[in-house]
């Protein structure tokens, strides 16, 4: 954790972007997702992968072979984390003290 | 150095990826209103089906499985299911269907408790077809909506 409680797990845009996105569903396919952050196949499994990393998300894989997906969910943890990230991120903007 | 405005920034582009599920969505298939017209009918008269016997709820546990087994479709096609706080043009939308729909439900009851399932079937349809119609036009202007606020 930062000095002003920022978790620099989450801070990345992306992957701020992918656990609102996250904390307001039941779960989100790899498509949707990436259709959303407008990124790269290979950039969202690597952002996704940190999330994992921390606990934060977990990384579901439906079937085999071609017609395979992968779907996310965010964790109790995560719900957590990203909730105290935004509340951290609003107290700076409330503040407007600029961050180091 | 990160300032205000790469904050303000950040929020908003997390506003937007939190409405998403609620507001970006493939198109309703066309058959929707048809199906569920017509899973309205088969409930209606599974009522007519005589008692004794497990007829009537085995018909009616079948036709439950065949919602569930809908949603589920649908929830895989859209590629999430939102849950938690809607967006605000997404919340006036939704209190108003809660509204409606336990209107409909309660003039199929009615209908049902004074002229039985051959009447109520009729009224369920001709109750629910325009209020769904108008549900799904409502939820996609809504949707239409946030996307403008949120860009």
């Amino acid at each position: 954790m930062s000095q002003f409680g920022l978790d620099p797990v989450i801070h990345a845009p992306k992957r701020l972007a992918a656990m609102a996105l996250l904390a307001s569903a039941h779960g989100a396919d790899f498509a949707f997702v990436r259709e959303q952050l407008q990124i790269s196949a290979s950039d969202l499994s690597k952002q996704m992968a940190e999330l994992a990393k921390a606990g934060y998300i977990e990384i579901r894989k439906h079937g085999r072979g071609p017609g395979a997906t992968t779907s996310y969910r965010i964790t109790k943890v995560g719900r957590r984390a990203y909730a105290a990230h935004r509340q951290a991120l609003e107290a700076i903007l409330a503040m407007d003290v600029p961050r180091t | 150095m990160e300032s205000a405005r790469d904050i303000e920034e950040a929020l908003h582009q997390a506003d937007r990826a939190a409405a998403a599920p609620y507001i970006d969505y493939p198109p309703i298939p066309r058959s929707y209103l048809v199906v569920t017209g017509l899973w309205a009918v088969c409930f209606c008269l599974t009522f007519a089906i005589p008692r004794p016997g497990p007829l009537r709820e085995v018909a009616q546990l079948m036709l439950i499985a065949v919602s569930l087994a809908l949603t589920r479709w649908y929830h895989r096609h859209r590629g999430t299911w939102p849950r938690g706080r809607a967006p605000e043009e997404i919340r006036r939308v939704k209190v108003t269907f809660v509204i409606g729909a336990t209107v409909v439900v309660c003039l199929v009851a009615v209908a049902f408790g004074l002229a039985g399932p051959w009447v109520a079937t009729p009224v369920a349809v001709v109750v629910m077809a325009p209020a769904l119609a108008w549900y799904e036009r409502a939820y996609a202007n809504a949707a239409a909506r946030a996307r403008a606020r949120l860009g």
